[in-house]
């Protein structure tokens, strides 16, 4: 531990790497918790696998792969939100043929283009401390992005996520609402991309705010709290894997799954406790 | 002559492969308090969804406080079905009475001191004030559906549309959910369906029963054995309404 707070004194990457792992919890922490509460892990998963195939084709044609990334996650929230909402077909059966084939079209897209592409593998996997000044910036402005629009429509992804039926009875354009909302956790997919990899973004997306779903009443709590599990366990593990040299991402989610089930054990007490109070 | 609040002429309505409503007519009138009765799957839903303007008809015309569903829709209070929500939504009793005031311009997190106040007015009126701070989900069946009917009141409307209020609750809290209504139903109209003539028929004024087809009675007739008529009056239009 001497050694990492040692380096994140001296070490710029180190400041940087903390920094994009707060930012991410708080655009998780947000996103998240509107994942958990609608009961749509499977469809973010979906869009976050989607990514890779703009990844690759970013990659392919010489352009920033995040560019890749904003495209591919924004058409993959838009396609999935009108399956969902629209179409005869099965939406789990759409939205597991979109994930299979954008990780298909990235793989065929890291074929084609020449030699071992070591830098979109850290897409796949993440790498935290290879955040640049630049990407950090991006992550503030996406960040900034995703708390204005919830803060404008906290209570319309409230009610839609609690209620379809009621509040398009009352006038919420619901479609509009369901499909940004689908959009707003797209962009968080982008930001946690880069800090856990696109194959583990799902489990930063929704673990924090399934333990802060565990000791809270209202939404915006359990935001607040699935804040600050992701700052913790983002901090935590990357202090836990900088001396080992453990892979970062990988280390910041099974630190995420630990205090997971630490939390449904608490809970879990605390329910038999009350029970027996009775 | 009063005017109908809500006005259904000759409503044909057709899923993709079978008729869901043959022919229905119905006016409901201030004060009324109705019950549509029938089996599952006899388009007892449908009708409450033709009524909220979530779908249109196939044939017919339907008009709410005389104008279409859509627009007419700002007068009812909607109550469905208290086990469509999920379990583990956190969300406090008084967030959801006071969600009812959502509208399409209703935008950043906090609610006005009028809509605290009206919810709290609605809350104490159905009872369930003490249980404001309680999470919804932890409330029993009965208790959701107090809060179900708080967060239709709070738009103060003139009609309110209950789906299957006393589903999956035992009989003492159906009684107490009819009478609650029975004490609504003296400034609001109720319209409500069921599958289950139970109590509904010791407070209702008039039971409409519908299997695809329709047929509406006074509430009296009910009392004096309609059997006969019923099946008579509807057989050939394959509705079979063993009351």
């Amino acid at each position: 531990m001497t050694e990492f707070i040692h380096a994140l004194i001296n070490y710029r990457f180190l400041q940087y790497a903390l920094l994009a792992g707060v930012l991410a919890s708080i655009s998780c922490g947000i996103t998240g918790t509107y994942v958990v509460i609608k009961r749509i892990t499977f469809l973010g998963g979906g869009i976050a696998h989607t990514v890779l195939g703009g990844v690759g084709l970013a990659y392919y044609l010489g352009i920033n792969p995040y560019w890749g990334a904003f495209a591919s996650a924004i058409t993959a929230a838009v396609i999935i939100g009108l399956v969902t909402l629209k179409a005869d077909q099965q939406e789990d059966t759409v939205i597991g043929a979109l994930w299979a084939v954008g990780m298909a079209t990235g793989i065929i897209f890291m074929h084609l283009k020449p030699g071992y592409n070591n830098d979109l593998m850290t897409y796949l996997f993440g790498n935290i401390l290879l955040v640049s000044r630049q990407e950090l910036v991006l992550l503030f402005w996406l960040t900034l992005l995703i708390v204005a629009v919830v803060l404008v429509f906290y209570r319309q992804f409230l009610v839609v996520c609690f209620d379809e039926e009621y509040s398009r009875i009352r006038g919420v354009p619901v479609d509009i609402i369901y499909i940004l909302l689908l959009v707003l956790i797209a962009l968080t997919i982008v930001v946690l991309i880069r800090i856990v990899g696109l194959i583990l973004v799902i489990a930063l997306l929704t673990m924090p705010a399934a333990i802060a779903s565990l000791f809270t009443r209202t939404p915006s709590q359990m935001m607040l709290w699935s804040i600050i599990v992701g700052m913790v366990v983002t901090t935590t593990g990357t202090a836990i894997a900088y001396t080992p040299d453990l892979p970062v991402g990988a280390t910041i989610i099974v630190l995420c799954g630990i205090f997971y089930l630490v939390a449904i054990g608490i809970k879990h007490a605390f329910n038999v406790g009350q029970r027996k109070k009775r | 002559m009063t005017t109908p609040v809500i006005s259904l002429e000759h409503i044909y309505f057709r899923y993709s492969d079978q008729d869901a409503l043959k022919d229905i007519s119905l006016e409901v009138f201030p004060a009324d308090y109705l019950a549509v009765i029938g089996p599952n799957g006899g388009g007892k839903t449908t009708l409450l969804k033709l009524i909220l303007g979530l779908i249109t008809p196939t044939k017919g015309s339907i008009s709410v406080m005389g104008t279409s569903p859509a627009k007419g829709r700002n007068h009812i209070g909607y109550v469905p079905q208290y086990g469509n929500y999920s379990r583990s939504f956190p969300l406090r009793v008084k967030d959801v009475v006071m969600s009812g005031c959502i509208q399409g311009k209703s935008f950043f997190p906090w609610h006005s001191k009028e809509i605290h106040k009206k919810a709290e007015a609605n809350m104490n009126l159905v009872k369930i004030l003490p249980l404001a701070e309680k999470s919804f989900s932890e409330l029993s069946g009965g208790q959701k559906q107090r809060t179900l009917i708080a967060r239709a009141l709070i738009t103060d409307p003139e009609i309110i549309l209950l789906d299957e209020p006393t589903a999956s609750v035992d009989s003492e809290v159906e009684r107490d959910v009819y009478e609650l209504l029975k004490e609504l139903n003296q400034t609001k109209t109720i319209l409500l369906v069921s599958h289950d003539i139970g109590f509904v028929s010791q407070y209702v004024n008039r039971v409409m029963c519908l299997n695809v087809a329709s047929c509406t009675h006074p509430i009296s007739e009910l009392k004096t054995g309609m059997n006969v008529h019923y099946e008579g009056h509807l057989q050939p239009i394959h509705h079979h309404c063993k009351l």
